[in-house]
């Protein structure tokens, strides 16, 4: 009997104290994850030879120019693409575009209105909308989130071809100065 | 399962073409309010997402924004400009090698002068180059940079936003006017307008464009009223929201006769 009494007894205990968490059906748990800010800036060169693509260039190398004697005039046998895409969750944001002029070493003479400069909302490989084409001397441009997403930002540098060109372009011709003409582009991103 | 998560994060983050260069911070925009006297700190994570090591390079410039007042700006040397605040920020390393996916932080230092007035503005560039020419060679050799740039933003605890759409006219059926930053700090406005008409019915409604300016700027701003109003009289409620609970409302009572021309009749605030 006493046996009988100490079993209940304990089962009782045992019950008491695991009745709360039974008879609780349902319990909340609280999930939590942090976004971090992020703004992302990536570019990339690629060089293009008639349809083929030389992606990952360091710079843009039109190299040593060809004389064209049917037409006068120096020309390239390659245009650049550059890539820049920018992901961010902070705000909303612009990119510009900033040039030094393209200056032979002497100082003397540019190319700044010998280059063309295309910029285009890049919406895939092949499907783009171009957003502005300008000489290199006129392509200090910014472009705010709005005018590129969805997409990136691909922007085609080309020597003057005589035909097509930008507005104040020019052909290269004998009077300019032969040597090295050296620039440098840069590309800012910022908050807008 | 957690295969399949893997691989699409994966797939998420291959970009569509091959970047030959990548640059990531944290902390695109720095916004205090302050009081003089005061040393602020803090520091900016400056990332590697790619598998290439770069070299970074961090200097501070002075910025203004510039038309067509949409956010584009334009920068200057530090310390240069009239509302420049480079020369309270130190901030280290300035250089930093990243190697691939590695990260930083560089910290920086804010001491507000014990007097200060409105607001002042500077920008910390982190900037790295794709490569560099290294050799002479005839032809046109351009060099890319990169840079993102963190915005600072200090101004005083008490200082005051004042705007005003002043030269209001009428332009080939559109109502134009300038939109001035009358206070010592940036503003930025975010606007929009409804037009009434006598029985307080709304005809017509939109949005004016985002403005972005610094003290004394002004900016073009334009409203076009639907083709559709009928003849009348109505008026145009414009609301700017110039951030932190300022507002600066203007009302513009016009006539539209039957030609279709419109006459602004009167201003109000």
């Amino acid at each position: 009997m006493r046996g009988w009494l100490k079993t209940i007894g304990s089962l009782v205990i045992i019950l008491g104290l695991a009745l709360p968490g039974l008879t609780q059906s349902s319990k909340s748990i609280t999930i939590s994850a942090t976004i971090s800010p992020v703004e992302d800036l990536s570019v990339s060169i690629s060089r293009i030879e008639g349809s083929n693509w030389y992606p990952n260039q360091t710079s843009i190398d039109f190299g040593t120019l060809s004389y064209d004697i049917t037409n006068n005039i120096f020309r390239a046998n390659c245009y650049y693409a550059v890539d820049v895409g920018v992901s961010g969750n902070v705000s909303n944001w612009i990119i510009t575009h900033s040039v030094s002029s393209i200056k032979n070493a002497a100082g003397t003479d540019s190319l700044d209105n010998n280059i063309n400069v295309s910029f285009n909302q890049q919406l895939d490989d092949t499907t783009a909308n171009e957003i502005g084409y300008y000489s290199y001397a006129q392509s200090n441009r910014s472009f705010n989130k709005s005018q590129i997403s969805p997409g990136w930002l691909r922007i085609y540098y080309g020597i003057a071809t005589g035909s097509g060109d930008a507005s104040g372009v020019e052909s290269i011709t004998t009077a300019k100065p032969a040597g090295t003409y050296t620039g440098t582009i840069t590309l800012t991103l910022t908050p807008q | 399962m957690k295969r399949g998560i893997i691989i699409c994060g994966i797939l998420l983050f291959i970009p569509l073409f091959s970047f030959s260069f990548n640059l990531r911070i944290d902390t695109p925009k720095i916004k205090l309010k302050v009081k003089g006297g005061e040393t602020i700190t803090g520091s900016i994570k400056v990332e590697n997402p790619s598998s290439e090591k770069i070299e970074v390079k961090i200097y501070l410039e002075d910025f203004l924004y510039t038309s067509p007042y949409d956010g584009a700006k334009q920068f200057f040397a530090p310390g240069t400009t009239e509302f420049s605040c480079s020369s309270w920020i130190n901030f280290s390393p300035q250089e930093i090698v990243l190697p691939p996916f590695g990260k930083r932080r560089v910290n920086y230092s804010i001491k507000i002068p014990s007097e200060i007035e409105g607001g002042r503005y500077a920008v910390l560039f982190f900037e790295t180059s794709l490569g560099e020419i290294k050799e002479e060679r005839e032809g046109a050799n351009i060099v890319i940079l990169g840079r993102i740039g963190t915005l600072f933003f200090l101004e005083a605890k008490d200082s005051i936003k004042r705007a005003d759409l002043e030269n209001l006219k009428v332009e080939e059926g559109t109502i134009k006017g300038d939109f001035v930053n009358r206070s010592n700090v940036v503003i930025v406005s975010r606007g929009n307008f409804y037009i009434m008409d006598e029985r307080g019915m709304v005809l017509d409604r939109g949005k004016i464009q985002d403005i972005y300016t610094f003290p004394n700027d002004k900016v073009p701003i334009s409203i076009k009223p639907s083709k559709d109003l009928p003849s009348g009289r109505y008026t145009l409620i414009s609301t700017f929201d110039l951030e932190e609970g300022d507002v600066l409302v203007k009302e513009i009572d016009f006539l539209k006769d039957s030609l279709g021309d419109i006459r602004i009749l009167q201003v109000r605030d």
